[in-house]
């Protein structure tokens, strides 16, 4: 009983320069299934979905559809094909509504008259026929994240794709929201749509896959049914090896001062969504505390808020018994507070810039690394060589341009500096994102060792798993608010994904 | 345009994403490819230009090469041209590191020469003829500093569009000249009063008109050397330049980067205004600059912002320059066809691409 | 009286900076930032003299002016959006270029331009209303196709298609790309239009000069720049704040008859649209441009 396959991808290679994303890989999807594309970040299942949206152009390689062989140049060939990506950060306009982001290229430019009435009853319509509860007047900018999610998916069905591709779906997403989505996933293979779902989750592919295709360095490790995997052989596929286990963390001193306080804080931001409205908690020494949340509510703010790059309306932060508020953040590393923002890119490397010139910014900054206004090279130059043996970082070189390292090497560049600078406090944000799974380890095995040494860390994250690992007591944000805190060792897994939803637990 | 401000702002209203601006040039040999192809359709494109005007291309070439070269004199000018577009290239490099245009090179240029030639006039005449250049020219690199200053105070504080601050001050400040011109030293209805003999800059090079000013150009790159290569201030100056964000996070007061950058370039424009009043024209002199001030940033972009590499680029733009005056001297066509040859010449090198400045994508 | 003249000049003088900064809201909301309108400006100025030398008169001028515009656009679109040059030195470059060109050329080519305007036209009725009638409808054609023009752009920019996808290239061309528009294709087209009009408003300046002379904008381009921030993109507030900039530049005329200003001294009062403009600037502080102006965008098959 061969049905054509609604997808047959064969033999697809494509190298960015030395490196290699896809090395002859084979996929194909079924009509009517939930595939699952699974790998280690950077094995290459986004280059292998680029392929088949139009966005990347492969070296070599055939792409069929049905019978059909194609062949895209843009996203636009693929849409008309029938095959919609969502991808991992939302190509939504924040500005635009959600009708509006919804019809964005689905007709001519030259169709001249946009008639928003028309428009936005055609869009409420489509959301209704695919039961999808919008408000399709409202900007994406006021929306929630899963809400977001589901205008992405809309603008895709919209367009009338019988394929669709999402990219690590439930990245910033909290159980409830995941559970909502799949569910409707199962219901678009049900009424014949395919699904490849992209995934380093292990948990979701068990729930949701009726295939699995495992990636590993970019070759496709193998391609297995449901029912013919486990947890165990799959981690074995993507990584060659079983998953890492974690030390069991050292019990924290709740008892002693705590070494950050936040009382009543208060941040504004660009959308009132993602404020923070009024957040108070302790960390002591040899403390991991998770703050755990959908993204977009508030953690962001409240990371910038912390680093002294985001104003505080209300409230009070205290580090070491110093009050911090609204610190810049040189006083805030002075008072001893060290920050791994979440992008790495953006605010925790200067890509272009030497190891040596990265590790040292901080002590460039404060005057540490210089002398009469003069930066003491040597002396840089060594403390860096210092440093990159200590996190064994490759190349160790401290010449070496910061983006000629791989993603993992990078984040121990940011770990080093950060760690380096002896902090009492350490806020990491996301610290392991996009990162495989052996430099994941490192990382968390170093905020182990940080706790360890009596030192506290504020741990932010998208990712449950992490928390639950690591941390002592986590907290749940949503729009800004605690609305649950716990020990990890008391804790309801089912009040937390309810907070994370929005419903706070009944007062105790 | 990433605007490092002292008010803090929320991050996501900075708003070009991560700008990460290096003129790179790809790979050597494909880059010295690119930039004989961009000569080539430079002098065909200027051939044609010619023809048009009626004109025999070698004719005019040759006219080109002794009006820039053709004899000791000439070169001697060219000389005293590429200190002044030495000084323009540094105020265009030293905030360009940090991310930031200053197009008002010209502005500055303007507003220390019309310093210059009030101070020099102003100063009581019993004093000392080298302490009265002292002091002027001291007086000319703290004028052009603050009209530098200007738009970077705006900048930082109140998020003002630099690129328009600077380009108005630019007119502004030549209205300013003119002042000086028409109202304030009359002299002649298209210049000043002379500088008096004993102020000038003195003459180092006998048969040419080449003064002490080059040595002053030449003082400005050492020390814009010193600056980025080895002082604090200029390691700052290169990581707010390269990501303000992580250079902010990291401690580093990237509002007062900012506004430092926009002043020391300023101060650099402000110095080229004083090599021209006292050590090339002698007094201030209606339109003396042929877009010195914005040519400055084509002789920064081809230097690829590094102070060395002016020297060579300014003597490149102003040997450009002579020889278009060399050309109106033998055919008449007017000199300002120098600058078509100029502008020509960088756009095709932005189009090949042998200055490239690269940006991160924009994220909301 | 004074105040309607000043106001009547004023609005004369605006048309030029209107007409610009028509064309830069165009080009910016596609996700370009053109700061070689100054050089635009200057060679529709030029196109129109040459229009007009080659005994065509001034609509065969304003002809010229519209062709060259096409034709800027067109360099100008391949630099910025095809070969992503850096969008302000490339601008920057191109005013030099433009001043040289035009310079030069104005030396070879122009005749003694005659002086020749647009002719004005009292619109009948309308132009009797106190103040109102003269300072707004007795004025030339290209001053009312300015003010008409004003809901055009509007509506070109927020309701057709166009206008939609063109924003949207400005805020997030990635987006746009995904959802299958063709970012070049729409920043083409707006830089190209762009330009038409912003030469246009050339035509207007040399109209209103009575001739072209080397340099003849002497800041108006920029001086549109920073009406399109303070007027946020919205073709009405620009017709506004064009009027003001209008208005500085015309007490310079009569200053003599303004009392005190008139003993300042001319070099003095031809820095005041340039002041207002810094002021304005500074003012304007919650203006933030859409997220991608200014940045070269590769489409993702492109880049890879």
């Amino acid at each position: 009983m061969a049905s054509v396959p609604a997808v047959r991808m064969t033999g697809i290679t494509k190298a960015y320069g030395a490196t290699v994303a896809n090395d002859g890989v084979d996929f194909e999807l079924a009509p009517g299934e939930i595939h699952v594309l699974l790998g280690e970040n950077g094995a290459g299942k986004t280059t292998l979905m680029g392929i088949l949206f139009g966005m990347v152009i492969p070296n070599a390689g055939e792409v069929r559809l049905g019978d059909e062989t194609v062949s895209f140049n843009s996203p636009q060939d693929a849409l008309e094909r029938g095959i919609g990506m969502v991808h991992q950060h939302f190509m939504l306009v924040q500005d635009f509504t959600v009708a509006e982001n919804v019809v964005l290229g689905s007709v001519s430019p030259f169709d001249l008259i946009f008639r928003r009435a028309e428009i936005e009853r055609t869009v409420a319509d489509a959301a209704e026929r695919f039961e999808m509860d919008l408000d399709v007047g409202a900007r994406i900018r006021d929306l929630p994240i899963d809400t977001q999610q589901r205008v992405e998916i809309l603008k895709l069905l919209y367009r009338g794709a019988r394929i669709l591709i999402l990219d690590e779906p439930t990245s910033s997403l909290g159980p409830a929201q995941i559970a909502s989505l799949f569910a409707g996933l199962k219901q678009l293979s049900d009424s014949g749509h395919s699904v490849v779902m992209v995934t380093h989750k292990l948990n979701e592919v068990m729930e949701l896959a009726d295939r699995v295709t495992v990636l590993k360095g970019g070759r496709k490790a193998t391609t297995v049914s449901k029912g013919e995997f486990d947890e165990r052989s799959l981690a074995r596929a993507m990584t060659g090896h079983d998953l890492p286990e974690l030390p069991p963390p050292v019990p924290a001193a709740m008892d002693r001062e705590p070494l950050l306080r936040v009382r009543d804080l208060v941040v504004h931001a660009g959308a009132r969504l993602h404020a923070v409205h009024g957040v108070s908690f302790d960390l002591h020494p040899g403390e991991i505390l998770g703050v755990a949340g959908v993204e977009g509510n508030g953690q962001r703010e409240l990371l910038d808020a912390l680093a002294g790059v985001r104003g505080v309306e209300e409230g009070s932060v205290e580090v070491g018994g110093r009050d911090v508020t609204g610190a810049s953040p040189r006083q805030l590393r002075d008072a001893g507070l060290s920050v791994i923002h979440e992008d790495r890119h953006g605010w925790g490397l200067v890509l272009d810039m030497t190891l040596a010139d990265n590790l040292g910014l901080a002590d460039v900054a404060t005057g540490a690394a210089t002398s009469r206004g003069f930066v003491r090279r040597r002396r840089l130059k060594a403390r860096a060589r210092e440093l990159l043996q200590e996190y064994d970082i490759r190349p160790a070189n401290p010449d070496a341009l910061a983006l000629s390292l791989s993603g993992g090497n990078q984040q121990k560049v940011v770990l080093a500096r950060e760690l380096g600078c002896d902090p009492s406090v350490l806020i990491a944000a996301n610290p392991a994102s996009g990162l495989d799974v052996g430099a994941a380890d490192y990382v968390h095995r170093r905020l182990l060792d940080v706790a360890a040494q009596e030192r506290a860390v504020l741990l932010i994250s998208h990712d449950l798993d992490e928390l639950l690992n690591l941390s002592d007591r986590i907290l749940v944000l949503h729009r800004g608010k605690i609305l649950y805190q716990a020990p990890v060792r008391e804790l309801s897994m089912d009040v937390l994904a309810m907070a994370m939803a929005g419903s706070a637990p009944e007062a105790a | 345009m990433a605007t490092p401000e002292l008010v803090q702002p929320a991050p996501e209203e900075t708003p070009r994403g991560v700008p990460s601006v290096v003129a790179t040039v790809g790979s050597r040999r494909a880059a010295l490819l690119r930039l004989l192809a961009s000569l080539v359709a430079t002098m065909a494109i200027f051939s044609a230009l010619i023809v048009a005007l009626g004109e025999n291309p070698i004719d005019a070439f040759d006219a080109f090469w002794s009006g820039a070269f053709g004899n000791k004199f000439n070169v001697g000018q060219t000389l005293m041209i590429a200190s002044l577009l030495a000084c323009t290239g540094l105020a265009a490099a030293i905030p360009f590191q940090a991310h930031l245009w200053n197009v008002g090179g010209e502005g500055q240029l303007w507003f220390g020469a019309f310093a210059s030639i009030s101070l020099i006039l102003i100063l009581p005449d019993g004093m000392e003829g080298w302490l009265a250049i002292t002091i002027t020219v001291i007086g000319s690199i703290v004028a052009g500093a603050f009209w530098g200053f200007i738009p970077g105070i705006l900048k930082a504080t109140v998020n003002a569009n630099e690129v328009i601050t600077s380009l108005m001050l630019v007119f502004i400040a030549i209205a300013l000249g003119d002042y000086a011109i028409s109202k304030l030293f009359p002299s002649q209805s298209n210049s000043t009063e002379s500088v008096p003999f004993d102020r000038l800059l003195p003459n180092i090079w006998e048969g040419t008109l080449v003064t002490a000013g080059a040595l002053l150009a030449l003082g400005a790159i050492i020390v814009a050397i010193v600056l980025m290569a080895g002082t604090s201030l200029g390691f700052q100056i290169r990581a707010v330049g390269l990501n303000s964000n992580t250079a902010r996070i990291s401690g580093m007061r990237t509002g007062r980067v900012t506004v430092a950058a926009f002043a020391i370039g300023g101060a650099f424009g402000g110095l080229a205004g004083a090599i021209a009043v006292l050590g090339i024209n002698s007094a201030l002199v209606a339109g003396f600059s042929a877009n010195f001030g914005f040519l400055g940033i084509a002789v920064a972009l081809v230097a690829r912002l590094k102070p060395w590499w002016i020297v060579p680029s300014a003597l490149l733009f102003a040997a450009l320059r002579t020889g278009s005056s060399g050309l109106q001297a033998q055919t008449g066509i007017s000199s300002t066809v120098g600058e078509i040859l100029v502008t020509v010449f960088v756009i095709l090198l932005l189009a090949f691409g042998v200055i490239r400045l690269r940006y991160a994508e924009a994220t909301q | 009286m004074i105040v309607t003249d000043v106001f009547s000049l004023g609005v004369a003088l605006m048309i030029p900076m209107l007409w610009a900064a028509y064309g830069e809201t165009l080009i910016e909301k596609a996700g370009v930032l053109n700061v070689g309108i100054e050089g635009v400006m200057l060679i529709g100025a030029f196109a129109a003299a040459l229009g007009v030398s080659k005994g065509g008169g001034i609509y065969a001028g304003l002809g010229f002016s519209i062709v060259a515009g096409v034709l800027c656009g067109s360099v100008l679109a391949l630099l910025y959006v095809r070969l992503g040059t850096d969008q302000i030195v490339t601008g920057i470059m191109f005013n030099i270029l433009a001043f040289g060109l035009t310079t030069t050329l104005a030396d070879e080519i122009l005749s003694a331009t005659r002086v020749t305007a647009f002719s004005q036209y009292e619109i009948p009725l309308l132009s009797d209303i106190p103040f109102f009638g003269e300072v707004l409808f007795s004025q030339n054609v290209l001053v009312y196709a300015a003010f008409l023009a004003a809901p055009v752009v509007f509506y070109a920019l927020h309701r057709t298609w166009y206008g939609l996808y063109a924003r949207a290239s400005s805020e997030y061309p990635r987006a746009a790309e995904a959802a299958g528009l063709d970012v070049w294709k729409l920043r083409y087209v707006a830089v190209v239009a762009g330009c038409v009009l912003t030469s246009v408003g050339g035509a207007a300046l040399f109209s209103s000069s009575g001739g072209f002379v080397s340099g003849l904008t002497d800041g108006r381009g920029f001086i549109a720049l920073a009406i399109v921030i303070l007027a946020r993109w919205n073709p009405y507030w620009i017709v506004a704040a064009s009027l003001l900039f209008g208005v500085s530049e015309a007490l310079q005329f009569q200053a003599d008859r303004l009392g005190p200003l008139g003993d300042v001294p001319p070099d003095i009062l031809v820095m005041i649209p340039y002041i207002v403009t810094i002021l304005a600037v500074v003012l304007a502080r919650a203006s933030r441009y859409p997220p991608a102006v200014g940045l070269p965008y590769r489409p993702s098959a492109k880049a890879s």
